[in-house]
C-alpha cells in the first residue's frame, strides 16, 4: 500500500518561506486565494478584486515575520484583506475617486417595493437586485471610508462589534460609535429617497 | 419605521452578500508570485527594527525604573540642596571676607 503524502500545515509552510524557501508561497496562494477573493469582492469594486488581493497577499507576505503560530493563520489572513480593503478605500476617498451616482425614479420604486411588501417572501424574490447594489453604492459613496467598512462588516454581514474590531484592528469602543453612526447615517440618507417617493 | 428599517436592512444584506466573487485565473498566480520572487525573503520577527526596539525597552524597563526609584531616594536621603551648595563654594572662596562683607553690609 502507498501512502499518500500528507498535505503540510500552514505552519510548516510559512516556517519554510521565513527559512528562504518564497516559493512555498504559492501553496498559501493556492489554499487561500478562494477566501481572500470572497473578502475582497463583498468591499470593493469588482474591476478591483484582483488588484486589491494581489495586494492583500503581498501584505500577508511581507507581515509573515510578525505571525505568531498559535494564531489561525485563515483569520489572520482575513484581517490582513479586511484591512486591505479598508485602505484601499481610504486612498480612494482622499483623492475622491468614489463615484457619487444619483438615485433614479426606479431606485426610489424599488425602496417602496421592499417597504410596502407585507407578505414574509425572502427578499431574493424582489428580483431587482441590480437596483438594491446601486442603492447600498449610492449610500455607502456618501460615507467615510471608516464609516462604509464598519456598516458592511457589522450592519450587512452582521458580525459581532468584537469580530470587526479584531479583523480592523481598532477597538471595539471605536468600531461601536462608527457603526451606531454609519447606521443612522445611512438610515438618514435612505429616508430621503423614501420619503420623497411615498410623496409621489 | 423600524420595520421599514429592518426590510431595507435585510434586502442590502442580501444585496451585499450576493455580490460577484471575483474569479482569478493561473495568470493572476503567477503575477503574485513574481511579485513575492521581487521581495525576498520575509523579515523574520527577531530582525525587524520595530521588533528589536520594542524587546529591548521592555527589557531595561524594569532595571530604568529601579534605578530611578533608587535615585530619588538616594537624593532625598543625601538632602542635597543646590543653592546651599554653591553659597558653601562661595564661603570658601579667598573672597570670602568680601562675601561676607557684602552680606553684613
Amino acid at each position: 500500500m502507498r501512502n499518500t503524502p500528507s498535505k503540510p500545515s500552514d505552519r510548516e509552510i510559512i516556517q519554510r518561506i521565513i527559512d528562504g524557501d518564497a516559493d512555498a508561497f504559492a501553496q498559501i496562494l493556492t489554499r487561500y486565494k478562494d477566501h481572500v477573493m470572497g473578502i475582497v469582492s463583498r468591499h470593493v469594486p469588482y474591476d478591483q478584486g484582483e488588484e486589491v488581493a494581489h495586494d492583500a497577499f503581498i501584505r500577508a507576505y511581507q507581515s509573515l515575520g510578525s505571525f505568531r503560530g498559535e494564531d489561525n493563520f485563515r483569520h489572520w489572513l482575513s484581517s490582513i484583506a479586511v484591512r486591505t480593503c479598508y485602505d484601499f478605500w481610504r486612498e480612494r476617498y482622499r483623492s475622491k475617486e468614489v463615484p457619487m451616482s444619483s438615485l433614479t425614479e426606479q431606485h426610489q420604486q424599488w425602496l417602496e417595493n421592499v417597504i410596502s411588501d407585507r407578505s414574509d417572501r425572502a427578499f431574493g424574490d424582489h428580483g431587482s437586485r441590480k437596483e438594491a447594489r446601486e442603492i447600498l453604492e449610492w449610500a455607502l459613496a456618501k460615507l467615510s471610508a471608516e464609516e462604509r467598512m464598519v456598516l458592511e462588516l457589522v450592519y450587512l454581514e452582521g458580525l459581532t462589534v468584537r469580530e470587526a474590531a479584531e479583523l480592523l484592528g481598532w477597538t471595539t469602543a471605536n468600531v461601536k460609535v462608527r457603526s451606531l453612526r454609519s447606521r443612522r447615517k445611512l438610515e438618514k440618507l435612505l429616508s430621503g429617497p423614501i420619503g420623497e417617493g411615498m410623496v409621489q | 419605521m423600524k420595520e421599514n428599517t429592518t426590510k431595507i436592512r435585510e434586502a442590502l444584506s442580501a444585496a451585499h452578500r450576493e455580490k460577484e466573487t471575483v474569479r482569478t485565473g493561473a495568470l493572476w498566480e503567477t503575477r503574485v508570485m513574481g511579485h513575492i520572487q521581487s521581495l525576498g525573503v520575509p523579515a523574520s520577527p527577531a530582525a525587524t527594527f520595530s521588533a528589536l526596539f520594542g524587546r529591548f525597552v521592555w527589557r531595561f524597563a524594569p532595571v530604568a525604573c529601579i534605578l530611578i526609584i533608587a535615585l530619588t531616594i538616594g537624593l532625598v536621603n543625601l538632602d542635597y540642596a543646590p543653592e546651599y551648595e554653591i553659597t558653601a563654594t562661595f564661603m570658601t572662596d579667598p573672597i570670602e571676607s568680601t562675601v561676607e562683607q557684602l552680606l553684613e553690609g
